[in-house]
């Protein structure tokens, strides 16, 4: 299975300081819990453009992470805002279940640098 | 023979109008000052508008070495410290939760047409290039970003400035 981050662009901004990465990744943990809670309270028909703008907005902040397979998921998301709810929240359980792939990956770099 | 001489950027200061983007006399003197300062300035001054938490401190870690970083996450604000900082160069996101960056890009280029206004988004939309486009921002650059594309903004306000 394919590593759920690619830190390469984010160590060039870092340059590998660990100190600063952990801040990164908490924030991106934090804002991306918010995301997802957005996400899931705009599952429901009358709500299409806000959660078009919420799957945007973690699209975003994904794939600047490194986060490529939650980034391609939120585009899909995203593209897809006027999808029946049913097909919705199964995007939904795939974006849930890759950020937490994501969150487990960046918490053990972190615990790992010390 | 008579010359034309070309006008000075103070020359087109102008007074925007509107609910968001209201500024004082006062706040207009004190950014003609600011932007007198510049040319001493030791260090380039960047603004960063970006809604997104992550992003905005991502920002902050990417130039914060070489270049004074202001960031924010609103247009309002963002209006704000321009007006205060007159920075050097200016990245908009364009999905901002009150007026957006297109709407702060213009009154920007409206207030000072001299003004270095790049936009950074996710947006690929055509019609989001055209209104930068019809704004005169200076760059359009899609996220995601990394080093390069920033020092590549930068190198180029760096060429355009002389």
């Amino acid at each position: 299975m394919n590593m759920p981050v690619d830190l390469t662009f984010l160590r060039e901004i870092t340059g590998g300081d660990t100190g600063v990465e952990r801040e990164l990744f908490d924030v991106f943990i934090s804002s991306s819990a918010e995301n997802l809670e957005s996400l899931k309270t705009n599952c429901d028909p009358g709500k299409e453009n806000a959660w078009r703008s919420q799957a945007h907005a973690f699209k975003g902040t994904s794939l600047n992470l490194g986060a490529l397979i939650l980034g391609h998921l939120c585009k899909e998301a995203q593209e897809n805002y006027q999808a029946p709810m049913e097909k919705k929240r199964q995007m939904l359980a795939a974006i849930e279940s890759e950020f937490g792939r994501v969150k487990e990956f960046l918490e053990k770099s972190t615990s790992t640098a010390g | 023979m008579k010359h034309e001489v070309p006008p000075r950027a103070e020359d087109h200061l102008v007074m925007p109008s509107g609910d968001d983007f209201d500024i004082t006399l006062a706040q207009a003197a004190r950014y003609k000052k600011m932007r007198e300062q510049k040319r001493v300035r030791p260090k380039l001054h960047i603004l960063s508008v970006e809604d997104e938490p992550f992003l905005r401190k991502l920002m902050q870690e990417a130039l914060r070495e070489l270049y004074e970083i202001i960031t924010c996450p609103s247009a309002e604000e963002g209006w704000k410290f321009y007006l205060e900082g007159a920075p050097d160069i200016a990245f908009l996101d364009i999905g901002l939760p009150d007026s957006g960056g297109h709407e702060l890009a213009h009154r920007i280029k409206e207030f000072d047409p001299d003004a270095y206004v790049v936009m950074l988004t996710a947006s690929r939309r055509p019609e989001d290039i055209e209104r930068a486009r019809d704004n005169r921002v200076n760059g359009f650059v899609i996220k995601p970003f990394n080093r390069k594309k920033l020092d590549e903004c930068i190198g180029q306000y760096r060429v355009g400035r002389g």
